[in-house]
């Protein structure tokens, strides 16, 4: 499997990478290598296989949905994360004329 | 001998006899690292007030009559386990200054145990890697030659523990991301089993296959803090509500009779001469001490690296989606009046690196419509197969032993230039990652003065028994005490 330049485009702007031509040059080529080695898997016989997602036990672990009151220093952690505050908001950069 | 290389077992028994104190164990490591990490450069970040604190309070635990496993003991964590106020940055630009709000499961469960944190290790951004070489920062060094890679993507936490700069360190593991470091190290990696120890607070990677464990000196203290880390846990769902076993309480019983599977695989003609003499010692050595050893064929383990590079892709191509300059990481300079996805665009462009990238592409491909069928089915189809036949081959055999790694710790810059080559790296390790088998890698000698690792393969939560088999392998060979000379 290869990929062409409009692909590799494509699959950059769904993964939400804005990436240089070079880049896309780069990383198109090796991730055509990448893929034709993965297409070994076709010459598995899969037909009488069921792909399912998961491999533990574990089915249906409930909890009670409560909201977990944070320690004061954990939330003030938190909030020196964001990118700025005003008035105990978080402010953010305006996206929308 | 200094404090700094004592093994758990030993640093506890000088504990408790109050013959040292955690302070003066917590300051040797400390020193160590300061005279040494300028060469090795394993540590992203040092928490050396912190540490000295926690030992003090441990101290005082102690003088109380207190008892506990680690009570006291130093130890490094890798730098994608979230330690609340301190900095967790996954080795990416991306989190460069991120400090995470609370601590993962793991991290809380050591400090109640009154484990002493020294700092947080290097590793391959995001734990995509095999070297350290695709850290944002810099590349780890390995202890028994400089000039090599210490494997990775958990290549600080063993390098740490292989130049003895802490008693033991914390790992993660998605597709062989403690086993085959250890293997590069000459050191113990535990793999436990997938949902045996939580999650919670490791930042997700594969979440199929994502599993914190130890990195230690010998299997016995392998064993210890697992016992201490394992368990049930609220905050992941996908934890085992098993009991967790005593793991010491068979650990030294003899292996008379243990039937053991030798994967045909395992010696084809790409393995080194060397490799299958280090392997064909090793498997000696397990019949002398009364196991029965039999050779098997496991044909779909070719398989597992090509199922493994579209399952973790997949998985992180939405497991990363949340770096996105606005709920987490790094942000580029944004103009007035730029489009939302502009700014997403150059958010993610800039702040991750290129295996980063070149796994979300791989992922985003494998998911995109049109080819989800031909690559993430049909892999997910092929991992139910490996599953299955790594399960009834456990079910006739107690264990499977392979080499950790197909070869010894290679250069630095060797072969990062090749993406495909890297992900060789994963041959025998990705299997039991897909099947969610526990499996550790143990110390078996050595090539050219170079370390490598056998990988013993157990059956779905017997941690207890490959802990058993380790442990009588190191006992016997005890390649563990052969230290790195720098």
């Amino acid at each position: 499997m290869s990929l062409d330049i409009s692909e590799i485009k494509h699959v950059a702007a769904l993964s939400k990478l804005g990436l240089s031509d070079e880049e896309l040059k780069h990383y198109g080529e090796q991730l055509s290598a990448v893929l034709s080695y993965i297409d070994q898997l076709t010459e598995v016989d899969t037909s009488q296989v069921e792909a399912v997602t998961r491999l533990g036990n574990n089915s249906n672990v409930w909890g009670a949905d409560e909201p977990v009151v944070w320690d004061e220093d954990g939330r003030q952690i938190a909030l020196d994360q964001a990118m700025g505050m005003k008035d105990g908001q978080i402010k953010v950069p305006r996206v929308l004329e | 001998m200094n404090l700094n290389q004592l093994t758990i077992k030993e640093a506890r028994e000088l504990l408790d006899k109050k013959e040292i104190s955690s302070v003066e164990l917590t300051t040797a490591c400390l020193e160590r690292i300061k005279s040494l990490d300028d060469d090795i450069k394993a540590i992203i970040t040092l928490c050396e007030g912190k540490a000295l604190a926690a030992a003090k309070m441990a101290d005082d635990r102690l003088a109380k009559g207190e008892k506990g496993a680690l009570l006291g003991i130093p130890y490094l964590a890798k730098d994608n386990l979230l330690t609340k106020g301190i900095k967790t940055t996954a080795a990416s630009k991306m989190l460069e200054n991120y400090i995470a709000p609370y601590d993962a499961t793991v991290i809380s469960k050591l400090e109640e145990a009154g484990a002493i944190l020294l700092g947080k290790t290097n590793l391959d951004e995001f734990a995509h890697g095999a070297s350290t070489e695709n850290s944002a920062f810099f590349t780890t060094k390995n202890p028994w030659d400089l000039s090599r890679v210490p494997g990775g993507s958990s290549g600080g936490s063993a390098a740490s523990v292989a130049a003895d700069f802490c008693i033991f360190a914390l790992g993660s593991d998605t597709g062989g991301s403690i086993r085959q470091p250890a293997s590069f190290c000459s050191v113990v990696g535990f793999k436990p089993s997938y949902g045996r120890v939580s999650r919670h607070g490791l930042m997700s990677m594969t979440s199929s296959t994502d599993v914190v464990g130890p990195i230690t000196k010998t299997v016995e203290d392998a064993a210890i803090v697992l016992e201490v880390i394992a368990g049930a846990d609220n905050y992941d769902s996908t934890v085992s509500r098993e009991e967790v076993d005593d793991y010491l309480k068979n650990i030294n019983q003899d292996i008379k009779g243990l039937k053991i599977a030798i994967p045909k695989e395992c010696f084809d003609a790409s393995l080194s001469v060397e490799v299958k003499g280090l392997m064909e010692k090793a498997i000696s050595e397990l019949k002398e001490m009364g196991a029965e050893v039999e050779e098997v064929s496991l044909p779909h383990t070719k398989y597992g690296i090509p199922v493994y590079y579209i399952i973790t892709p997949s998985e992180i191509s939405s497991n990363l989606a949340r770096f996105d300059g606005f709920r987490y990481g790094y942000r580029s300079k944004t103009e007035k009046g730029e489009a939302l996805n502009d700014i997403y665009l150059k958010n993610r462009g800039e702040g991750f690196g290129p295996e980063v990238k070149r796994r979300i592409m791989l992922g985003t491909y494998a998911l995109s419509a049109g080819y989800f069928d031909a690559y993430y089915k049909k892999a997910q189809s092929v991992r139910m197969l490996i599953s299955q036949e790594l399960n009834s081959t456990l079910e006739k055999f107690d264990i499977i032993i392979t080499p950790t790694s197909p070869h010894v710790a290679f250069k630095i810059g060797e072969q990062n230039q090749d993406p495909l080559q890297m992900y060789l790296e994963d041959i025998f390790v990705s299997g039991p990652s897909l099947a969610g088998l526990p499996a550790v890698s143990v110390p078996a000698g050595f090539i050219n003065n170079l370390p490598l690792g056998i990988q013993i393969i157990g059956g779905k939560m017997k941690e207890s028994l490959i802990l058993q088999v380790a442990n009588n392998f190191e006992k016997k060979t005890g390649w563990y005490q052969n230290k790195a000379k720098i």
